[in-house]
């Protein structure tokens, strides 16, 4: 009785201490190459769900090591953070400047099930914006 | 024993002839960064089913506003079998979706949206 109370007391604060990861799970994109310009990399959720939705969403390199944020837009609020409480029907997108020439990838983690989710590169960090996209899905 | 038998058809019944759920299909965001003249997003949905369909579609920004249509042949008529229609609107930039809903199951659906610069593929995503 005792063991069951003290795992249950530590699942409790495994979920405090991960919000965005307590009862979710993770989608996830290819790497994906955006061409000779692409020097931006756009990762995007929208809650499909009827009830908000805790996400943390990461921008990859090939070595699998998660990029800073440009900024991060959250249920249309420009933020800082890379998690979002997101609210139904509502968005959560994401900006990193990426090196020319290698591949990036993107993961969302929340309830994935009400999340559809869509990863860019394009350009450009100064100038015009792409003509085209390279995208891809997460799941 | 009779009782219970009765009960438990008239439960049975009663779960048959309520309400069905509406069921939908949504698109991940696209983008497009160009603002003005020339962009546009289009959301195509296709009744892949043998009956016709209503469909309600939509098509929202990140926010979830859902802006006004250009062209309209999806809401209002039903959807007839194998037949497609389309919602677009002149694009206001950023991150847009689309959703697609129905009264009953959305299995018989397929749906994309694409985001347009001067009728040139931006970016696109499928509803699911």
């Amino acid at each position: 009785m005792k063991a069951l109370v003290a795992a249950a007391a530590a699942l409790a604060l495994l979920a405090a201490a991960h919000p965005a990861r307590a009862g979710s799970s993770t989608i996830v994109s290819p790497a994906i190459y955006g061409g000779p310009e692409a020097d931006l990399a756009l990762c995007a959720v929208r809650n499909a769900g009827k009830k908000p939705a805790q996400v943390e969403l990461r921008i990859f390199d090939e070595p699998g090591t998660a990029l800073n944020l440009v900024d991060a837009t959250c249920n249309g609020t420009i933020q800082g953070e890379a998690t979002c409480l997101v609210e139904p029907g509502k968005m959560f997108t994401t900006r990193s400047f990426v090196a020319v020439g290698t591949a990036y990838a993107c993961s969302a983690t929340g309830k994935v099930k009400q999340l559809r989710g869509a990863f860019y590169m394009g350009c450009c960090q100064v100038g015009a914006p792409s003509q085209s996209y390279r995208s891809t899905t997460l799941r | 024993m009779e009782l219970r038998l009765s009960a438990a058809i008239a439960a049975l019944a009663a779960s048959l002839a309520g309400p069905a759920h509406a069921g939908s299909i949504s698109s991940a965001p696209v983008v497009n960064f160009y603002f003005g003249a020339g962009t546009q997003d289009a959301c195509y949905v296709r009744n892949v089913g043998k009956r016709p369909v209503e469909v309600n579609v939509v098509i929202t920004d990140a926010e979830g506003l859902a802006h006004t249509s250009s062209t309209d042949t999806c809401n209002g008529a039903p959807l007839a079998p194998d037949a497609a229609c389309v919602v677009i609107l002149e694009h206001p930039g950023g991150f847009m979706a689309c959703t697609a809903t129905t009264p009953g199951s959305a299995k018989s659906l397929r749906g994309t949206l694409e985001t347009r610069l001067n009728l040139n593929i931006v970016s696109a995503q499928d509803l699911r």
